[in-house]
């Protein structure tokens, strides 16, 4: 039942400023891509257009390989959960679930046995008689899931769900999407502003900003072989260390250091990840590594980022240093100033054309 | 509601601090004057209702009968009554779809036009109802307007304010995504309106429908003077009754004749929000 | 209000459209495709503002026509301004009349609305038991608490026989203070006073009230410097519906009032029922004299909240 999804080209204007931008994507059947970006880069209103709440200035939206401009949203056989539950106040919590089958011209009995089921899915089934002013925020949006779900779509579109539970409950309901895809293998498209809920979600991660998709690729690609310096920020990669690349090699205030083959010579950012990085024990035998001193700790729980300033520390310009920062585990017993060497992990570096 | 109830809550658990009890005991005396000031004017009322004997001094009534109740069953006060609810019935009627549509419209017009139908729904607020009457009187009786009809149509004009503002309140607080919800879900447009904004907008009908209601169930002044005299009704009766010395019974009776039955009307209407989900989750 | 902006032509484009085939409709009917069409939004309007700008206009108009003795009950048509001129002194005295009892029933209603509302918010269990009497007093008619409380202040009446007072009950219905008319009105207009406020305190006020009570206010504080300001504007809305309404209220002041000087309504509604036809001009004018001071009141009003909010 879930169908391939593909946005040619699309493009959605309100007056002269423009929210999207020639936004091509493809999502086989069954696959989970997650549209990443900041709020107002436009992943919202592309969700919407998919959905046919609105309709695009220019492209096209294809599912199955078939246009669906004239399709109105309720043909469309989507279905789009809210960040905010939404609901129906009138209805209790299994008639909400059962409203798209009543919709659909089913039996209030029919569809209630059928809203059961997927009550069940998200483990509340016990809850079925409630209304649904007595549920609890995580709840609301299980109750919102099953709804979507219960109306069986071919593409399940997913706006910020999760952004207002807390860290807890959000890890229960990735469980329980990685459990509704596991069942019923729909076709999910999810908006986030979360770089780790679209990792632990998607097989593939679009990055969108300011209406324009820089990059989709696998979790592993957008993360370690960013398309440009902005979706490695985006990313949260944290290293960015201008040079220049020539025959695969990128040459810098670092050293040297190979890249990835088809890298273009020229300006390029060294754009390696802080988890890529480990601290070297000095005099320990092994690969290259760089020397700096400590000029920063700051910590994340259980594992610690360290600043490592590399190069001379003046006023040049251009600068003589850059600053590296390497995610270590646990708590590394440095000093700020202390002299440490870093290496580098694979995957390698990768350099993105300077912009 | 809420508020007041996560309130109280708070201020349970403050009463360990220390001169709470005397801040306590303040909110007491206030509350228990606040209760005598709301409902010592309604005390003698019911107790005129149920007197049977009632001599100058005496603070309470000698003894106590409900005869005087038996008015409420003669045939010219039954006619008031009836008169009373048709006058009631009818102004909802009219004036609660005729709100809801200036609600819509006022919400669909582009700014100055929607704005300037906001006015216009509430101006009849502003103008005195005696005054109203009067002005449009004349041309009724020119018209040859039977008297109710005439009446009815002012009173929906003083209703249209009330049913035009609940509407409009209650689609200002309207989601506009519970449509785009329900559309994603596979509901047609006709669909959203019948199972979707209908019921959403159910409690504000009846509040609007209520309030029109009431405006024609207790008018006075419209009716007397736009009725000439012709109409009877409960309030008619009120009136005559509180204005003539002695009928200290009969005005207390016809008075609780009014109020009670839409007090009514709201307990009942307030109870399903207060059981409903009770009711509701013993339902098969 | 994503609702208004995408479907300019509101509710109406769903029931109006003729729906064609299923599959023929554009996507998103009605959503941000539809062309603004006012004129379906002025059909939508039409059945409810057309009877008011009638009722209202030939109301006005009919009413200064009649003042200016253009539209006699019986007899020709002629310009006069004696319904004006006639009793100037009289009319300047009911203006003045209607203007004081609103003013001092406006400004009590304010006080013990505010003091029900700040009660209701802080109170624990018998602020829900005075919200909730207090909201049931507001279906009862003015007439229905005119009558009732001249059976509670009139002499001899409850409160008489409960007090005793040696040396006698004082005069409160029918004196020249206005004393029962005024306690009725505060009486009625407190309670919607009371619910104007407490439906316009956001639900963040308990959490404000919270939060000073940390930043180390009493609870009298509380309610001076943080409950008191911000109920501001809805009781300065509420505080110039309860005047423009009592200026045009007529059962409290005929009931409970003195026999004079008369306010405008009672003046206004003695005259129109006169038998003697020439006083209808009067009338009229007494009535168009309570619109203006409403009006005026209303005007005023509003002015000086845009003033305030502006400065702000």
């Amino acid at each position: 039942m879930s169908s391939g999804l593909e946005l040619r080209a699309v493009s959605r204007s309100f007056g002269s400023t423009e929210v999207l931008h020639d936004v091509s994507l493809t999502v086989p059947p069954s696959r989970c891509v997650a549209l990443l970006g900041a709020s107002g880069s436009g992943k919202s209103s592309l969700l919407r257009i998919v959905a046919g709440l609105d309709m695009p200035s220019g492209g096209q939206i294809l599912a199955d390989g078939d246009d669906l401009a004239a399709v109105p949203v309720e043909e469309r056989g989507m279905a789009l959960v809210f960040q905010r539950a939404l609901l129906f106040p009138h209805l209790n919590v299994v008639d909400n679930v059962a409203f798209a089958a009543r919709m659909a011209g089913r039996r209030r009995s029919v569809a209630r046995q059928q809203a059961m089921e997927f009550l069940d899915l998200v483990q509340l089934a016990d809850y079925a008689r409630r209304p649904v002013s007595t549920l609890s925020g995580g709840q609301e949006q299980r109750v919102a899931l099953a709804r979507a779900l219960a109306r069986q779509p071919r593409i399940l579109l997913l706006d910020e769900p999760f952004a207002s539970l807390d860290v807890q409950l959000r890890q229960d309901m990735y469980a329980l999407i990685d459990h509704i895809r596991a069942q019923l293998a729909p076709t999910v498209v999810v908006v986030t502003h979360d770089r780790q809920e679209a990792s632990i979600l998607a097989d593939s991660i679009a990055v969108l900003d300011a209406g324009r998709i820089l990059q989709h690729g696998t979790v592993h690609q957008v993360h370690y072989e960013p398309a440009t310096q902005q979706v490695n920020h985006l990313l949260g990669g944290l290293n960015a260390v201008p040079g220049v690349v020539r025959d695969g090699r990128h040459h810098s205030v670092l050293g040297t250091i190979a890249v990835q083959g088809q890298a273009e010579d020229g300006p390029a950012v060294l754009t390696v990840r802080q988890e890529a990085l480990r601290l070297v024990p000095t005099g320990e035998p092994g690969g290259p590594t760089i020397k700096g001193s400590v000029a920063g700790l700051t910590s994340l729980g259980a594992r610690t980022l360290v600043r490592v300033l590399v190069g001379a520390d003046d006023q040049a310009d251009p600068p003589r240093s850059a600053t590296l920062t390497v995610d270590a585990p646990g708590r590394p017993q440095l000093l700020p100033g202390q002299v440490i060497e870093v290496g580098l992990q694979d995957p390698g570096a990768w350099a993105v054309p300077q912009r | 509601m809420t508020a007041v109830v996560t309130r109280a809550r708070v201020a349970r658990r403050r009463v360990v601090m220390p001169g709470a009890r005397r801040g306590a005991a303040v909110h007491a005396g206030v509350g228990a004057l606040l209760v005598v000031w709301i409902l010592a004017p309604l005390l003698p009322s019911a107790l005129w209702s149920v007197a049977h004997t009632w001599q100058a001094p005496a603070v309470l009534p000698g003894s106590y009968s409900g005869a005087a109740f038996t008015v409420l069953l003669q045939p010219g006060t039954l006619g008031a009554a009836l008169t009373s609810l048709l006058l009631g019935g009818c102004v909802a009627l009219v004036a609660t779809p005729l709100g809801l549509l200036g609600a819509l419209a006022a919400r669909a017009l582009p700014g100055r036009r929607g704005r300037a139908v906001d006015l216009i729904l509430l101006a009849p607020l502003a103008i005195p109802p005696f005054a109203l009457v009067m002005g449009v009187n004349i041309t009724l009786l020119r018209l040859h307007v039977p008297a109710f009809a005439g009446v009815a149509l002012i009173l929906v004009v003083t209703a249209l304010p009330y049913t035009s503002f609940m509407f409009r309140s209650a689609l200002t607080a309207y989601e506009g995504r519970f449509d785009d919800v329900a559309r994603t879900l596979g509901a047609a447009p006709p669909q959203v309106l019948r199972y979707v904004r209908s019921p959403l907008l159910a409690a504000a009908t009846t509040r609007a429908f209520f309030l029109a209601f009431l405006v024609g169930w207790g008018d006075y002044i419209t009716t007397l003077l736009a009725g000439g005299g012709r109409l009877s009704t409960l309030p008619t009766l009120l009136g005559a009754a509180a204005s003539s010395p002695g009928s200290e019974q009969l005005t207390a009776v016809l008075s609780l004749g009014v109020i009670v039955p839409p007090l009514v009307v709201l307990a009942a209407l307030a109870l399903p929000t207060v059981t409903g989900p009770l009711s509701r989750g013993v339902r098969p | 209000m994503t609702w208004s902006r995408q479907h300019p032509a509101g509710d109406a484009g769903h029931r109006v459209d003729p729906a064609p085939g299923p599959r023929a409709r554009p996507a998103g009917t009605g959503a941000a495709r539809k062309p603004r069409l006012p004129g379906r939004g002025v059909l939508l309007a039409a059945p409810a503002v057309v009877p008011v700008v009638l009722v209202v206009g030939v109301s006005l108009a009919a009413a200064l026509g009649q003042s200016l003795g253009l539209m006699p009950f019986v007899g020709e048509p002629s310009l006069s301004l004696r319904g004006w001129s006639g009793a100037a002194a009289e009319l300047a005295t009911s203006a003045g009349a209607s203007a004081s009892i609103a003013i001092a029933s406006t400004a009590v209603a304010l006080v013990i609305g505010f003091v029900l509302a700040a009660h209701v918010l802080t109170a624990p269990r018998l602020g829900r038991v005075v919200a909730a009497l207090s909201a049931a007093t507001i279906p009862v008619p003015h007439l229905i608490g005119a009558g009732s409380m001249g059976l509670l202040l009139s002499d001899s009446g409850f409160l008489d026989r409960v007090l005793g007072l040696p040396d006698g009950f004082p005069a409160l219905v029918g004196s020249p203070w206005w004393v029962a008319v005024i306690i009725e009105y505060a009486w009625k207009e407190s309670a919607f006073v009371a619910l104007v406020v407490l439906g316009s305190m956001s639900r963040s006020m308990p959490g404000m009230c919270d939060s000073a009570a940390t930043l180390g206010a009493t609870a009298w504080q509380r309610i001076v410097h943080v409950v008191l300001p911000l109920s501001g504007p809805a009781l300065a809305v509420s505080g110039l519906i309860v005047f423009v309404y009592t200026i045009g209220s007529y059962e409290t002041a005929w009931l409970l009032g003195p026999i004079s000087p008369e306010p405008l309504s009672v003046r206004a509604v003695r005259l129109f029922g006169s038998v003697d036809l020439a006083a209808r001009p009067e009338a009229m004018a007494t009535a168009l004299v309570s619109v203006a001071v409403g009006g005026a009141a209303i005007l005023g009003g509003v002015a000086v909240l845009r003033a305030r909010r502006d400065l702000r």
